[in-house]
């Protein structure tokens, strides 16, 4: 499970790594590797590159400690040096879908509806989601982040995370309409 | 103070995740009374948020070996910075220096330094217009009497030099094809007493004070 701790425990922990604290770094390492890793993982599909990402994204907060503002949580913050990285890497192996262009997640694929497990089900249709309306999914529900918070971090405006919000679950529950799953079957 | 359908529907990430306040949540519980679609896109939302919260069972756990990647990559860098600082520092060096040589006012300004320099050289050393020679030491040019000489043909190099140091004299002319030198000697000797003490020399058997014919 992802721990609950207070932010001020990530700032100062930050702070100490701004003054080159290397257990600081290690505390603070450990305390945001997962989140950090699980969001590259919903965002690139090489094991190996989602490493050199967590590797230069780290370096990154080393060098770069000393400039946080504190406008946002830590991990928030971390989360975006991450999402700059990858979607650097991405645009240098030019494979980032156009994300504009898939609104809609109907590609074609069934997911497997037996054993019926509309839970299963759901998992599968969210990694069918466009990128963009998957990573929104993830921010707000998985690491808990307010609308401003997403908007922030993804430089957009907070209307257009709230509308992507609702285009992912419309494409989602399109997705089960299509399979002739209603919400009665829950 | 109530919030309207498009209000609450904004707060239902919030509420899914725990996050609202006690008052807030408790407008939001209004809103599901009041609100039947309300509570449909909560159901709506609430699905995703538990496939979500089992996803974070599968968290992965800090890695040592992508820590040590990350201090060894800060170190590779710090290494890099470090060389490029040095660099920085030869670059400046050279763009001071080549500014100070390619910028016109600082040029003008070294070939000031070195004029003045030249001037004060000039002014400050030959006041006294000395110069030294091997045989007669320190002569001065307005000062010397001209004494013509003739040396035996069978003198040697040591005994010329030995006259020539015994009355501080050099020889600045000569020999003439009858061997003839004329030799510089100070003013401030008794001319008389040199010309006789050098007649005695039997190395000399000629001498005798040369015609001023040197405008002074």
């Amino acid at each position: 499970m992802v721990k609950k701790y207070p932010k001020e425990v990530e700032f100062d922990l930050l702070r100490r790594v701004s003054h080159h604290d290397e257990i600081a770094f290690r505390a603070l390492y450990d305390l945001t590797y997962g989140v950090v890793k699980f969001y590259l993982r919903r965002q690139l599909r090489d094991e190996s590159l989602i490493d050199d990402v967590l590797v230069e994204t780290y370096a990154a907060v080393w060098k770069g400690a000393g400039n946080f503002k504190g406008k946002s949580k830590v991990t928030t913050w971390i989360i975006g040096i991450a999402r700059n990285l990858a979607f650097k890497e991405l645009r240098k192996l030019k494979y980032h879908e156009n994300i504009d262009d898939h609104l809609d997640i109907s590609n074609g694929t069934t997911p497997d509806a037996e054993p019926f497990n509309r839970r299963e089900i759901l998992k599968k249709a969210m990694l069918e989601l466009t990128t963009k309306h998957r990573e929104v999914l993830d921010l707000v529900f998985f690491h808990e982040m307010t609308y401003p918070e997403v908007s922030e971090l993804l430089g957009i405006p907070v209307n257009t995370v709230k509308t992507r919000i609702f285009y992912a679950k419309s494409a989602l529950k399109k997705r089960f309409e299509k399979m002739g799953i209603t919400d009665d079957d829950l | 103070m109530t919030y309207n359908f498009d209000q609450l529907r904004d707060l239902i990430p919030q509420y899914v995740n725990g996050s609202l306040s006690g008052k807030e949540r408790q407008r939001f519980d209004k809103g599901i009374e009041k609100f039947p679609a309300l509570r449909q896109e909560l159901a709506e939302f609430s699905e995703i948020k538990s496939v979500y919260d089992e996803m974070k069972d599968d968290i992965p756990q800090p890695s040592d070996r992508i820590f040590r990647s990350v201090m060894n990559r800060i170190k590779a860098d710090e290494k890099v910075v470090s060389i490029s600082g040095n660099r920085e520092i030869i670059e400046r060096l050279r763009r001071f220096f080549g500014g100070i040589f390619i910028s016109p006012r600082i040029s003008w300004g070294v070939v000031a330094v070195q004029l003045a320099v030249i001037l004060m050289l000039v002014i400050s050393f030959p006041k006294d217009n000395r110069y030294t020679t091997l045989t007669s030491g320190q002569v001065h040019r307005e000062d010397r009497i001209r004494i013509n000489i003739v040396f035996n043909e069978e003198a040697t190099e040591k005994e010329i030099r030995k006259i020539l140091n015994g009355a501080e004299a050099m020889i600045v002319n000569g020999p003439t094809q009858e061997g003839l030198y004329t030799l510089e000697a100070k003013k401030d000797r008794d001319i008389d007493q040199l010309l006789k003490d050098l007649n005695k020399n039997k190395t000399v058997i000629f001498i005798e004070k040369a015609l001023d014919v040197e405008k002074k």
